[in-house]
């Protein structure tokens, strides 16, 4: 059994002041600290990052981490958009089933904020198909497709979205790593201005700064040494289509089905028993798909149950949903959001939540999306 | 050493290994901006685009069997906050549309009134400029859907 026994994260935000390899060389040394581990007890690396090549020149990551470390062990880059820190976590995970006593470092980062809203748009949407781009549509925009063939099936109003960044941005109030601290309302939400109609300004993610990082372990020793552990029961991984037109539904992400599907039937966990969940919530819309597509609410439903807020902490719900404030108010650098939703679940499952701490919570979930939907990862923690 | 003298498609000794979708491969890579210069003669770190007509010719051959074509809106977007290349567009309303011969595209909308944009909506696809770079670029045509 692969164990996660620490996390760390940067502040998420616009850190002008700090480079991605100021953030990178935090998150590693950050971790460490926090587990009390040597750099010579790290056998691998497994480094998640979306835009450094195509934003700032900036490729062969692996070498330069070993230089900010000090270190000459193996280390590797996962891209899969923003699914880039899940996939990252996934093929530490295998590193360790397939290498018996080891102790790997997981890290995703991300730089956005040098560049103009234009540029990180363009870079973003290399993530989706050329037509798609050649069509000029953004990220926000294909998501907007979803939310608008959503609320018209369906019958939900943008108003039951708006639900999605209050509940989120409270979250992000009670997390001092948070990009927005601030509570919003569903007035205000509903108020600002459209980016890609349905999606508001309040119902989309920001470009964000931030590294995350984990330790996962399979060695008994360091296991044994650590005072702060969870399991890691099911790391799944699944793709889809790049082109939205080609999908089988535009009101499901199909490859979170089954990445969801699979991760339960591997972990042998009961969807009811997941006490905490992040979910990948770039836009408000794909919250809702999120927590249909996993299997906790049923198709359609979404709408409704979002305005009943029975996934805000504090609620009597038996599932408390994006506790770090989500992608919505924590922010999102792409490639440490996958780490950052599985440090969550480890701070909540250890009891180390201070404000946000859900009470009892046993089981964990971490979904992340790449694009709009054509990688998806699920993670299941327990302790 | 010596290199093969004929290339064999893998493709076309495996037919098992072509995919059903109705996905025109070109339609995957990204756009026709093929060399991203640094343009120091002006504001210092602006980054200049030019349009690569190798591009434009791999993508294009398809289109003409699409024109004239017929199709009804399945999805569609209006966008505000567009990239670099498109900002001067915005606001733009895009569509995902299914063709009556079962075939999907995806393309903006042009031509329309407000009353135009709703899902099922009947749109025709066209022949329109689709990229305009700097003076010495080729012109890029491409395909735009419009009410009918």
């Amino acid at each position: 059994m692969v164990s996660l026994i620490g996390y760390y994260t940067t502040q998420f935000g616009e850190l002008w002041d700090r480079s991605l390899s100021d953030l990178i060389k935090e998150a590693i040394f950050g971790v460490l600290r926090n587990t009390g581990l040597e750099k010579s007890q790290i056998d691998a690396i497994f480094f998640g990052n979306m835009l450094a090549g195509i934003l700032e020149n900036n490729l062969h990551s692996p070498s330069k981490i070993a230089e900010i470390m000090g270190v000459n062990i193996p280390i590797f880059r996962a891209e899969s958009a923003c699914a880039s820190g899940g996939v990252a976590f996934h093929l530490a995970k295998n590193y360790l089933e397939a290498n018996s006593n080891k102790t790997v470092l997981v890290i995703g980062a991300e730089k956005m904020t040098d560049y103009s809203p234009e540029e990180t748009t363009s870079a973003l949407a290399s993530a989706a198909s050329g037509e798609e781009q050649e069509a000029g549509l953004t990220f926000p925009g294909l998501y907007a497709m979803m939310a608008n063939y959503y609320l018209e099936k369906y019958d939900s109003t943008e108003e039951d979205l708006a639900y999605v960044s209050y509940k989120n941005h409270y979250h992000g109030s009670l997390n001092e790593k948070a990009q927005f601290r601030k509570i919003v309302s569903v007035e205000q939400v509903l108020k600002s201005p459209y980016v890609a109609y349905p999606l508001k300004v309040l119902d989309c993610c920001a470009a964000s700064d931030g590294a995350s990082a984990v330790i996962l372990t399979n060695h008994n020793a360091v296991k044994k040494k650590s005072k702060y552990s969870v399991n890691v029961l099911a790391s799944e991984v699944a793709t889809d289509t790049i082109s939205l037109k080609e999908r089988k539904r535009l009101d499901e992400v199909l490859a979170t089905k089954f990445a969801a599907d699979k991760a339960f039937l591997n972990s042998k966990i009961n969807r009811k028993k997941i006490n905490v969940a992040e979910v990948h919530d770039c836009f408000s819309i794909a919250e809702v798909l999120a927590l249909e597509d996993l299997g906790f609410w049923k198709k359609g439903e979404g709408g409704k149950k979002t305005k009943e807020l029975s996934t805000i902490h504090g609620s009597n719900g038996d599932l408390i949903v994006n506790t770090s404030g989500g992608l919505k108010a924590a922010g999102h650098p792409v490639g440490a959001t996958g780490i950052k939703q599985i440090g969550e679940i480890y701070l909540q499952l250890t009891v180390q939540a201070t404000n946000r701490q859900v009470k009892n919570a046993r089981y964990g979930l971490a979904h992340n999306v790449g694009g709009s939907g054509g990688t998806a990862v699920v993670t299941i923690l327990g302790v | 050493m010596s290199f093969p003298r004929k290339r064999e498609s893998i493709l076309s000794s495996h037919p098992e290994l072509v995919s059903p979708s109705q996905t025109r491969f070109q339609d995957l890579d990204p756009g026709f901006y093929s060399l991203r210069l640094k343009d120091y003669s002006k504001s210092g770190m602006t980054k200049k685009h030019m349009i690569s007509p190798v591009k434009i010719w791999r993508r294009q051959k398809d289109i003409g069997k699409l024109l004239g074509k017929k199709g009804k809106i399945i999805t569609w977007t209006m966008i505000y906050v567009a990239g670099s290349e498109f900002k001067k567009f915005a606001p733009y309303p895009v569509a995902v549309i299914q063709l009556e011969e079962g075939k999907k595209i995806t393309a903006p909308i042009v031509d329309y009134e407000k009353g135009d944009l709703r899902i099922g909506s009947e749109v025709k696809v066209i022949l329109r400029k689709v990229r305009e770079g700097d003076k010495e670029d080729v012109l890029v045509y491409g395909v735009k859907l419009k009410p009918i």
